[in-house]
């Protein structure tokens, strides 16, 4: 039934290079197209156009803004740590990138499969914000250090919450690989069982990202641009496309533990299957397209968080909202099943 | 104790923070069906503002219907200028009549007051409603010859939003 160019595809999907190059170039080409999609959302949202100059209604404007950057000046502070400044943006994009090797866009369309996904993602996740540390620290400015001290403290409380939110879908899907959880979803989306699980990880991985309204670590109206305020050109393109990336991570996450992955949605109806006409990739490609859009949402309506409140929110409401929803699924497991 | 219930309630169901949602994205889908009714940005080199009907733009010096000149150099509007932004130059003609030979503006002296419009008792100077005034040359230009003003002025309609020379 497939055609010859699925065969093409599937056979070409043999060599680990050319799936590492596909994912990769896929994350890269889609960071641009992000910042375009949140200037132009935003600025609508904000009664404005956003960008029209560049291309058809300013779409190529990401990649003039990258040209730009590539071309710049790469600027050391005289005061800095020399060798841990170039670093930083690095270890930032690179753990962000290295994620996508096990999230499954599609029943054949993954680099790799293994039986710990969950955790690596989450392990992976976490070196990045080494990046964001060393980077405060190794700039020598108080803006920075400040942006990296509140980044580190935000990421370590909202990873508890991140964490013990995934647990509910782990316990349902009764293992740790992204396509053995994509696969229990395959009739019912762990979306309605595990609702509060999903609140709980969207605020997270809001915070996760430093994405508004938890953008303390770059709050430009007190911090000027947190733990990047230093650097410019191409390794402040870095921690940009690391943002990006780690974005698209979350929402990948998000879609392949509580959105039913690549599945179609209402499986469990018969008349439904016809639904799988359409690809798992564009499956996925449309429900993470629209948890990245709801970032966008979010950050264009609600002002920043004050930083007890950030706290307040993670460990007196998320954590205990997580360990609830776990005791409960726990019990409806034992009792069900 | 009902007041308080009544914000642990709105606390928990998120009512305020799904109106802020609903308003925002309300505008973000209305800006995508309509976008010209929502956004207010103009999108100015392509499309221009007109200018309000009695705006005071740029200078134009009209023509008589025979094509030559209305101005005859009488000078009113040099006198009256608050900013001695004109200055008018005369000749003797071939009858010994008076000729113009050059009328200038200085657009930096120039405060666009309408004055000189005003006096001219022969309606020869008028100020059109051209705004764009802005050049890539140096600021040599800024002193507007009567060849320039003429052209000004020959742009039919006169009082149109945009007069491109």
């Amino acid at each position: 039934m497939e055609s010859d160019l699925v065969k093409m595809v599937k056979f070409l999907w043999g060599y680990s290079i050319i799936q590492i190059v596909i994912v990769m170039g896929f994350t890269l080409i889609m960071v641009p197209f992000l910042t375009w999609v949140e200037r132009k959302v935003i600025g609508h949202m904000q009664v404005r156009l956003g960008p029209m100059r560049v291309g058809y209604h300013g779409i190529l404007q990401g990649i003039a803004d990258g040209l730009k950057l590539l071309l710049k000046e790469n600027i050391v502070p005289s005061g800095a740590d020399r060798s841990i400044f170039i670093l930083a943006p690095i270890i930032s994009l690179v753990p962000a990138l290295i994620a996508f090797s096990v999230i499954p866009f599609d029943t054949w369309f993954y680099i790799t499969d293994i039986n710990i996904a969950v955790l690596y993602v989450l392990a992976v996740s976490s070196v990045g914000t080494y990046g964001i540390i060393l980077a405060g620290w190794s700039s020598n400015s108080k803006y920075a250090l400040l942006g990296a001290l509140r980044s580190a403290a935000q990421v370590i409380s909202y990873e508890l919450a991140i964490g013990m939110a995934l647990v509910g879908p782990l316990m349902l899907a009764g293992t740790f690989s992204l396509v053995g959880i994509t696969k229990a979803q395959t009739s019912h989306w762990f979306l309605l069982p595990q609702i509060v699980a999903f609140f709980v990880y969207y605020v997270a991985m809001l915070a996760e990202t430093n994405r508004s309204p938890f953008d303390l670590p770059e709050a430009e109206t007190e911090l000027v641009a947190g733990f990047h305020v230093e650097y410019s050109g191409m390794r402040f393109a870095y921690f940009f496309i690391a943002e990006y990336a780690n974005m698209m991570l979350v929402s990948s996450m998000a879609t392949v533990v509580f959105l039913g992955g690549w599945n179609p949605p209402f499986q469990a109806w018969e008349a439904m299957h016809i639904l799988k006409i359409i690809p798992g990739v564009l499956w996925f490609f449309g429900k993470m397209m629209m948890i990245l859009v709801s970032f966008v949402w979010v950050r264009s309506t609600f002002p920043r968080f004050r930083y007890d409140q950030l706290m307040r929110l993670g460990w007196k409401v998320l954590i205990p909202l997580a360990l609830a929803n776990i005791v409960v699924t726990g019990i409806v497991l034992a009792i069900v099943g | 104790m009902s007041g308080r219930l009544k914000r642990f309630i709105r606390t928990i169901t998120l009512i305020d923070l799904l109106k802020g949602l609903a308003l925002t994205g309300s505008v973000w889908v209305r800006s995508i069906i309509t976008p010209s009714q929502v956004l207010v940005t103009r999108p100015y080199p392509e499309v221009k503002r007109p200018a309000f009907p009695a705006f005071k733009g740029h200078h134009a010096l009209l023509r008589k219907e025979d094509g030559s000149i209305r101005c005859v150099g009488c000078g009113i509007c040099v006198g009256i200028c608050p900013a001695k932004a004109i200055s008018v130059y005369t000749e003797e003609g071939e009858h010994h009549e008076k000729v113009v030979s050059g009328y200038e503006i200085n657009a930096f002296r120039c405060i666009y007051c309408g004055f000189c419009q005003e006096a001219c008792p022969k309606d020869a100077i008028v100020l059109t409603r051209l705004y764009e005034m802005a050049d890539y040359d140096d600021r040599g230009l800024y002193t507007w010859k009567m060849d320039r003003l003429l052209k000004v002025g020959d742009k039919k309609p006169l009082f149109r939003d945009e007069v491109d020379f």
